[in-house]
């Protein structure tokens, strides 16, 4: 085996691991992959300490010539792909087993990353069928869902399209739960659905940061008590906002329309 | 009994949508239809012997928790994946909106009616899941695979 520089070795890895976060694996996934590839990489096999936050990743490590490497990632990003989790889990297990150079490990990383993004039919598709079906699930009827089904539209083309998004989080999802909440009360003032409440429970689901609050909850009973408490105070805010959002928009049209 | 089918379907479909958005590849959205049709199934023949919302939404999440890991191995995939396209259905989305329009319309029991209802089921979704993931874990260590 040639002398490799285990700074840009560990530096990639760490670009495996956030895209690893950034694409929604779970806390101990990620630590565990970035222990995985750093002892196949030749760390010594004790000497690998990794440590994550949500929003950072912190590895010290021996490397096999005896220095000692430390470095830091801040990871500010949040993009949801579960399909490329799995790609990034794959490459994960190719790399622990055939340990390339720095260069094939960037080239294969770039491959994954590459890959285009699901298109503008399956998003709209996505979010029509979650908030129409959620919204018959609810409770409520077959006009209820068309129009929860419309609303989605508009939703997923804030929820992806808008500028706000990546000022502040909290503002974002004010700002969007206040239009769903308006667009629901036009949508019935144009006379398609019955029941505003189950057309905004649909839309609800929409936004719900309900899978975050769950997987922050599992991450303080298994033993990763700081980041889950950090997710867990963000999905509570957040679905504090969300709920902000409705309640100023039923109190500035629910007399009106 | 209808009605009953109908949540199902509902359910089902809902969780594609919503594996969708999470960007499941298209090859496991037909995962997420039957997780969560089962899931919901599971929760409704518990709450149908025994009405209590947490013992429901347990027993719901550890099955949604036996058949992630069971798929994830078979698979070869992060559990995640099939852990939250599963569990869709079990979020309380409904209680959440009621519990804000109470507070809106100033209903004081409504408000913590739903409060306490959302808590409960999100603490019965989390038991269950960490109880099935301990427990694969041991399962796992005691059978001598991994």
């Amino acid at each position: 085996m040639k002398e490799r520089d285990f700074h840009l070795i560990l530096q990639g890895i760490l670009d495996v691991g956030e895209e690893l976060m950034v694409a929604g694996g779970e806390i101990y996934r990620v630590e565990d992959s970035i222990i995985r590839m750093c002892r196949a990489y030749g760390a010594k096999f004790d000497r690998v300490n990794v440590f994550i936050i949500t929003s950072n990743i912190q590895v010290t490590v021996e490397a096999p010539d005896g220095q000692i490497i430390t470095q830091i990632r801040r990871i500010l990003r949040n993009d949801v792909n579960f399909e490329r989790l799995a790609e990034l889990n794959d490459l994960c297990r190719r790399l622990c087993a055939e340990i390339p150079d720095v260069e094939v490990l960037q080239k294969e990383l770039n491959k994954v990353l590459d890959k285009p993004d699901q298109s503008w039919i399956l998003k709209f598709l996505g979010g029509i069928l979650s908030a129409s079906f959620f919204a018959i699930f609810f409770g409520g009827c077959m006009e209820d869902a068309i129009a929860a089904g419309i609303v989605a539209v508009p939703v997923v083309l804030l929820q992806n399209k808008s500028k706000l998004k990546n000022d502040n989080k909290i503002v974002f999802t004010l700002y969007l739960s206040l239009i769903t909440g308006i667009l629901s009360h036009v949508i019935m003032f144009m006379g398609i659905g019955n029941n505003e409440d189950y057309i905004m429970i649909g839309e609800i689901m929409l936004l719900i940061p309900g899978i975050a609050l769950t997987n922050s909850a599992r991450d303080i009973l298994m033993g990763d008590t700081a980041s889950g408490l950090l997710r867990f105070a963000d999905s509570l805010i957040n679905a504090i906002a969300i709920a902000c959002g409705f309640a100023l928009s039923m109190l500035l049209l629910g007399g009106l329309l | 009994m209808n009605q009953i089918i109908i949540q199902l379907i509902a359910a089902s479909l809902g969780s594609v949508g919503f594996a969708l958005i999470l960007k499941v590849g298209k090859n496991l959205l037909s995962y997420a239809a039957l997780g969560g049709m089962i899931t919901w199934a599971i929760y409704l023949i518990v709450y149908a012997q025994m009405p209590s919302l947490f013992l429901a939404n347990f027993v719901a999440s550890v099955f949604v928790g036996l058949y992630a890991e069971i798929m994830a191995r078979a698979k070869k995939i992060p559990t995640t994946i099939f852990l939250t396209s599963a569990s869709i259905p079990l979020i309380p989305g409904g209680k959440l909106y009621y519990c804000m329009a109470g507070l809106v319309t100033s209903d004081e029991a409504m408000f913590a009616d739903n409060g306490a209802d959302t808590a409960i089921i999100v603490l019965g979704i989390v038991v269950g899941l960490v109880v099935t993931a301990i427990f694969t874990k041991y399962f796992y260590k005691i059978v001598g695979r991994r």
